[in-house]
């Protein structure tokens, strides 16, 4: 009854740009990398939570929240007080995902603000939606495998590059955690 | 792991202004911008000069925040700095505002720039 899915979709746009790097001072190797990807692929993904579509795109979306999923992980491997934020912030999304974790269950509030949220956010409901917490980390676990793996056969330096290193170690920690959990 | 210093006064510094320079800048492909808001139904700005992201982000540093969001600021630069691609194909040019997104240590998470109507709406929900 409860199940949050990640899709990849491999369409890919009838236009694909070039990777430019600009606007990217202070940003690390993991985040270049995953710009550059981003940039040239094109390509969308969904997280469906309960039936309920939630599309998005590589870039910006993806980038916008890429950094925080390794500590939304984090806070809800137990309850927690203050909720889990995935702030998709770029102009024609602008949706917030607040999630808090009671026992098995999590439950994700979707928070808009008119107009900067896109109207294709208009089905969500305004009461919360639960996800079973296995399934939530199950999915999220799969999505950034795949990910960080297509990232790193782009860039073949990533994988010594301490960015990567360091998110993934996260990544694994948090798997770990979770696993002993059940 | 340690984080990279915010350049402020920097437009390319992603620390300080986030994705503004990377997905609004003069440099940013006007096809790009275009097809993303025909895509989504949904406006992107563009600024002129991208200078224009740093005076946004100093100008709105003791504003009080805008509309319903607790992130969200108005510059109103009443001159112009940018333009606004609609999902219809056409353009709207010489905007004056521009919306600023803040993280809660005030770093700039984007910035781009809004049309008077838009920054209506933005205020009457």
């Amino acid at each position: 009854m409860c199940n949050i899915t990640f899709h990849i979709q491999h369409q890919e746009a009838a236009t694909r740009w070039p990777f430019e790097e600009y606007g990217t001072d202070g940003i690390t190797k993991l985040e270049l990398a995953l710009w550059k990807f981003a940039e040239e692929r094109n390509r969308q993904w969904s997280i469906f939570i309960n039936g309920l579509e939630l599309p998005f795109e590589y870039e910006p979306d993806l980038t916008t929240i890429f950094n925080e999923i390794p500590e939304v992980l984090e806070l809800l491997l137990k309850e927690n007080e203050e909720p889990a934020i995935l702030d998709f912030f770029e102009q024609g999304t602008s949706i917030v995902l607040s999630m808090k974790r009671k026992n098995d269950i999590i439950w994700v509030e979707f928070q808009k603000t008119p107009p900067l949220t896109g109207k294709r956010f208009d089905h969500l409901p305004e009461e919360p939606q639960p996800i079973l917490v296995r399934d939530f980390y199950e999915a999220w676990f799969q999505f950034l495998d795949e990910i960080l793996k297509m990232l790193t056969r782009q860039e073949h330096n990533l994988e010594t590059d301490l960015s990567y290193i360091y998110y993934i170690s996260r990544i694994n920690k948090i798997r770990e955690k979770f696993q002993l959990s059940f | 792991m340690e984080n990279n210093p915010i350049q402020w006064g920097n437009p390319a510094s992603r620390p300080a202004y986030g994705h503004s320079q990377s997905r609004h800048s003069t440099r940013t492909r006007p096809q790009k911008l275009i097809d993303r808001a025909r895509g989504i139904s949904e406006p992107q700005g563009q600024f002129y000069d991208d200078m224009i992201i740093v005076e946004a982000e100093r100008m709105t540093r003791e504003q009080p925040t805008f509309g319903q969001g607790d992130n969200l600021h108005l510059a109103e630069f009443n001159k112009p700095i940018g333009r606004v691609y609609h999902p219809d194909g056409s353009v709207t040019e010489n905007v004056t505002k521009v919306l600023v997104v803040k993280r809660p240590d005030s770093t700039v998470k984007t910035s781009y720039p809004i049309t008077d109507e838009y920054a209506q709406n933005l205020l009457n929900q």
